[in-house]
């Protein structure tokens, strides 16, 4: 889903700005800007949410004197940005100090080894003697499961 | 001896994944040597049980939570940043959930750890409440008296315990939606005290994050 919102995004580049506005003076403004990552989504916002929007739109143009100065800030902060949350993600992290390499990489590693550990382990399971049966067969349901995770995580990361 | 770091390294890697998927009761410290094609004297020598795989992992865990939580406390994060720093929140619970699963088991048999969850958990509290602060001094929410720390105090009962409540409720192993129905969540428990044009908020909110799940 990540891919397909980045898709999105990739579209409406040239809208950004004019919606960053649209949500500053609806007055979910600062609080909204989070939602500058929504123009895709906004493009095809219900039309009673868009007349309830532009209602807004309207309104706050009124009052757009007082909030102009801060409108403004936000709008050149949120242009600024990169509009992938998965970007903003790795930034902050990065501000934060935190590690870049999320665990999900680093269980590639680990995935490889584990399918490598499967065959081998199907391989002596022919032969293995029955004492030694109850561990292999719990290796493997260890082994299936973290190879799904990857799949589940991998979109993240894309 | 470079070598030693590596192999603890690598059984802490393992370890975290196998209780992840698994869930920390269903693996052994033979499990993880096996998978690791290490033998159990191996692991045995850097980890005495399994009790020290987890407070190793929790150490590690610990240090990255609390960098993340005071961050807000320390300087007030941008406004953008709030749900980024929401999501970066629950990464890191997700990242270690199996702990979180087991909590109670885990505690009892880690007695060490059940003072610095608590003051984890604590820490929790108060980044929500730095977090709110900040939100009602830019006038964007407001609070009667009391209720920003009551509900400082659910969103970080519901950062802790959505993962488990998602797996009950909702089955699957698509994490990213987890995690985005928890950012959508905790959004969603502001949006009452959103000053102005609170329908809007909450409607783009829906529309935005029911995107996400297509």
């Amino acid at each position: 889903m990540e891919t397909h919102l980045a898709k999105k995004k990739k579209k409406s580049p040239p809208r950004t700005t004019d919606i960053a506005r649209k949500i500053w003076l609806a007055g979910i403004g600062a609080y909204g800007k989070a939602f500058t990552e929504a123009q895709g989504s906004l493009a095809k916002m219900s039309e009673e949410s868009t007349r309830l929007f532009d209602d807004l739109v309207a309104k706050g143009e009124e009052i757009e004197e007082t909030v102009e100065e801060r409108g403004k800030e936000i709008a050149k902060r949120v242009k600024a940005q990169d509009f992938s949350i998965d970007d903003r993600i790795k930034k902050m992290r990065a501000r934060l100090n935190l590690r870049q390499e999320r665990r999900e990489d680093r269980l590639d590693a680990i995935e490889h080894r584990l399918s490598a550990i499967e065959q081998t382990l199907a391989a002596l399971a022919e032969t293995a003697r029955p004492p030694t049966r109850k561990r292999p067969a719990r290796k493997t349901t260890a082994k299936k499961i973290p190879a799904k995770k990857k799949t589940a995580t991998r979109k993240r990361s894309t | 001896m470079a070598g030693k770091v590596k192999t603890r390294d690598r059984i802490l890697e393992t370890a975290l994944a196998l209780f992840n998927e698994e869930g920390e009761a269903q693996v052994s410290t033979v499990d993880i040597a096996g998978v690791m094609e290490i033998s159990p004297g191996n692991l045995y020598y850097h980890f005495r049980g399994k009790e020290a795989i987890i407070e190793a992992l929790f150490d590690n865990f610990e240090e990255e939570m609390r960098l993340v939580l005071t961050a807000p406390i320390n300087r007030p994060l941008a406004i953008e940043d709030n749900w980024v720093f929401v999501y970066i929140v629950f990464e890191e619970i997700n990242d270690f959930r199996f702990f979180y699963y087991a909590l109670s088991s885990i505690l009892e048999r880690c007695p060490d750890l059940r003072p610095r969850m608590t003051r984890l958990l604590k820490l929790k509290q108060e980044t929500a409440n730095a977090v709110l602060k900040t939100l009602e001094k830019e006038k964007l929410v407001a609070f009667g008296k009391g209720e920003r720390e009551a509900l400082a105090m659910r969103l970080a009962a519901h950062l802790t315990f959505w993962l488990q409540y998602r797996g009950l409720t909702a089955p699957s192993n698509d994490e990213r939606a987890h995690i985005n129905s928890g950012v959508y969540a905790t959004m969603m428990q502001i949006t009452p005290y959103v000053r102005e044009n609170r329908e809007t908020y909450a409607a783009m909110l829906a529309e935005y994050f029911s995107s996400l799940d297509k």
